[in-house]
């Protein structure tokens, strides 16, 4: 048993039934290999530092488990055929849980709860004028 | 050196200039996440690294910033893995055109 975290990308205008499709597909692997969720999280639609396709936003999962080395392959193979998720990540904390006599959340899953600002990351410059940004959002809030 | 006739002189009888010096600045740096053990380095604290990013999106050298080398290490794994996931970003050129 390993200590891992996962955060994926989707795209902004996604359907909240395309959402839930996503996340459901996560929740059965997560029972598939008996993982137990310590955190789970929406971060939201933030702006992105680099266009990813045509899009400036996306929104952000993450999740935060303790599971068998074997989930990583299916988990990231499922999100690699997902059309919507357009990027993932998966980090490993933590090693061989089961051995240890505490299993105490490490300094770097606490450091999720600050807040994390993509916005204003400051090499970042806004070539693209503002207005046009926000009418992304607020499509993407209206699907 | 004796010159003869028809050949170029070696050296031009110039006496060396003598070069400034410069000033050194005796400051030393340290490593910030040394001397605070509270500060962290996570790949999702995207504006703390963003710090340590210069102008263009390249990563500061060591020399600059004054971290030690284990630490600098994490800094540029954590900033790789932000720039995977388009918290921070590759170049500034290609960043919201």
């Amino acid at each position: 048993m390993n200590e891992y975290e996962t955060i994926y990308i989707v795209k902004p205008d996604l359907s909240p039934d395309g959402l839930t499709k996503v996340k459901d597909k996560m929740t059965r692997i997560f029972g598939e290999h008996k993982a137990s969720l310590l955190v789970e999280k929406d971060w939201g639609k933030r702006k992105l530092a680099y266009r990813l396709g045509k899009h400036n936003f996306g929104q952000y999962f993450y999740f935060n488990y303790q599971a068998p080395g074997s989930i990583v392959t299916d988990l990231e193979r499922m999100l690699k055929f997902e059309e919507d998720v357009m990027r993932f990540l998966t980090v490993k904390l933590d090693e061989n849980i089961h051995l240890k006599t505490e299993s105490k959340l490490k300094k770097v899953t606490q450091a999720e709860d600050f807040k994390i600002v993509v916005d204003d990351a400051r090499p970042v410059r806004h070539y693209r004028d503002d207005n046009r940004d926000n009418d992304d959002a607020r499509g993407g809030n209206n699907a | 050196m004796m010159q003869e006739e028809g050949t170029m002189p070696r050296k031009f009888n110039k006496k060396p200039e003598k070069k400034e010096k410069r000033k050194i600045s005796t400051r030393k740096k340290t490593c910030r996440f040394c001397t605070d053990k509270e500060l962290i380095i996570d790949y999702k604290l995207a504006r703390q690294l963003g710090y340590f990013l210069a102008e263009r999106g390249k990563i500061v050298p060591r020399r600059t910033t004054g971290n030690c080398v284990f630490h600098q290490l994490r800094i540029v794994e954590a900033i790789s893995r932000a720039r995977v996931l388009a918290l921070l970003p590759y170049t500034v050129t290609h960043a919201n055109l």
